[in-house]
């Protein structure tokens, strides 16, 4: 009874290093496994440089975009250092989460201890927004305010006008019922699927001997898994719309 | 007896039915795996490409510049069409060499001119070119990714047998063979 009781408080011993290790580090594993539990969360301020408000602003604005382009997402990502890896980390960050469908999304990371911010485009907007236009966005309305130290007025005069490029500017957009279409199509397709499963499954009882169907389907089962680590890994985004970056953008 | 012998011929029909499934099964996994390192190559290709594309242009920046030389542009012109060449070879060793090339010639040039700085044509074609290396880094971490699940996956029991009669052969990882083993990064500071 003794040893047991010295083996358990070993273990919880362990387990409470590991975790504070975890606990401190502000790693970009950490980041990306918080994102994926904060569905509706677009502003993550691990740096703690943005106050409710502009938290809305940029709520409000994402909102308005989104009236005209439904597939559109944005997400604010604020670290305190910077690491060896800032543009990388950009790409892990937003192919993790997978922002925007259609891959049209853009992710603002921003760093303080090396102030650095990237707007990190997304494939399907690389037409409306290039690199050149990204710096220049971020030339114009980040980096006069992150020079006050203001990242408040930086953060949301970036995101308003990343709004008026796309909504106001020459800007191809994406119907509202193509989107719902697409949707739409994906799940007819899982559900035919699923049917002729469940339904090939069922005649594995009548049949005498031989192969069952349910060898067939093992190729189906054993095809999982592959090109997982093209998402780095992670599992699948929930709410995000899964959109990928190739790694375009600018970074200041 | 009759039934018993029935009983052996349906099992041993099972067991060569699973073994085809399997095999069929393997086949294809080694389809897809090969299919995804040659997409994941030409993903890497098109990026390439992209930069030199954008080389012409800042060569054209540069003879704006009153007090230019014409040999140093010269390495430029010669480290593009390197590149360009290595594209078309396909082979991700030459290609890797190639873009380290660029890089080298691109610094030597962009140090040879600091007042491109201060060009607002300059800082747009930055961003683009810093673009297309991220792009270039994203492209070649996909790719080796996809590399190494792939060889090993030919390279493991039971695969392993199937991967040599079937002719798939290991794939190279993109990486330089010259001295430097990271790509330099191009430094407009």
């Amino acid at each position: 009874m003794l040893k047991n009781n010295k083996i358990k408080y070993y273990i919880i011993i362990i387990f409470i290093i590991i975790y504070s290790n975890i606990a401190f580090s502000e790693s970009i594993q950490n980041i990306i496994s918080n994102t994926q539990l904060n569905n509706d969360v677009v502003v993550y301020d691990y740096a703690n440089i943005l106050n409710s408000n502009s938290e809305n602003e940029i709520n409000e604005l994402i909102n308005s975009i989104r009236d005209y382009d439904n597939g559109f997402e944005l997400v604010v990502v604020t670290n305190n250092e910077r690491g060896n890896s800032f543009e990388q980390d950009a790409t892990k960050i937003f192919n993790s989460i997978g922002i925007g469908k259609k891959d049209r999304g853009i992710l603002l990371y921003i760093t303080i201890d090396s102030p650095h911010v990237r707007m990190e485009i997304g494939r399907g907007l690389e037409g409306e927004i290039n690199d050149a236009k990204a710096g220049r966005i971020l030339d114009t309305y980040f980096v006069p305010y992150r020079a006050q130290n203001d990242y408040d007025n930086a953060t949301t005069q970036t995101v308003n006008a990343i709004y008026k490029l796309l909504v106001d500017g020459d800007v191809e957009l994406i119907d509202n019922n193509e989107n719902d279409m697409f949707s739409t199509k994906e799940i007819v397709i899982f559900l035919v699927l699923l049917i002729i499963i469940i339904i090939l499954s069922r005649n594995k009882g009548s049949k005498k001997g031989g192969s069952s169907f349910f060898d067939n389907m093992s190729p189906f089962i054993w095809g999982s898994g592959f090109g997982g680590s093209f998402h780095g890994g992670m599992g699948s985004s929930h709410s995000f719309g899964g959109g990928m970056s190739s790694g375009g953008g600018a970074s200041r | 007896m009759k039934s018993k012998s029935l009983k052996v011929v349906l099992i041993i029909l099972a067991i060569v039915a699973i073994i085809i499934i399997y095999f069929v099964n393997i086949n294809n996994s080694l389809v897809k795996r090969h299919e995804d390192v040659y997409q994941k190559k030409s993903e890497i290709q098109n990026m390439l490409q992209r930069r030199a594309d954008l080389i012409p242009n800042l060569v054209d920046t540069i003879k704006g510049y009153t007090n230019y030389e014409g040999s140093t542009l010269e390495n430029i012109v010669l480290a593009r069409s390197g590149l360009t060449n290595a594209i078309q070879s396909g082979d991700v060793t030459e290609m890797a060499n190639a873009n380290n090339e660029l890089t080298k010639s691109i610094n030597i040039v962009v140090e040879a001119y600091p007042d491109l700085k201060a060009s607002q044509n300059f800082i747009g074609l930055q961003d683009e070119l810093a673009g297309t290396e991220n792009r270039i880094a994203t492209a070649r971490t996909y790719y080796n990714e996809s590399v190494q699940e792939y060889n090993t996956y030919i390279k493991i029991f039971p695969q392993v047998f199937f991967s040599n009669m079937l002719g798939y052969e290991s794939e190279k990882y993109f990486e330089a063979n010259e001295e430097a083993t990271t790509v330099p990064k191009v430094n407009f500071n």
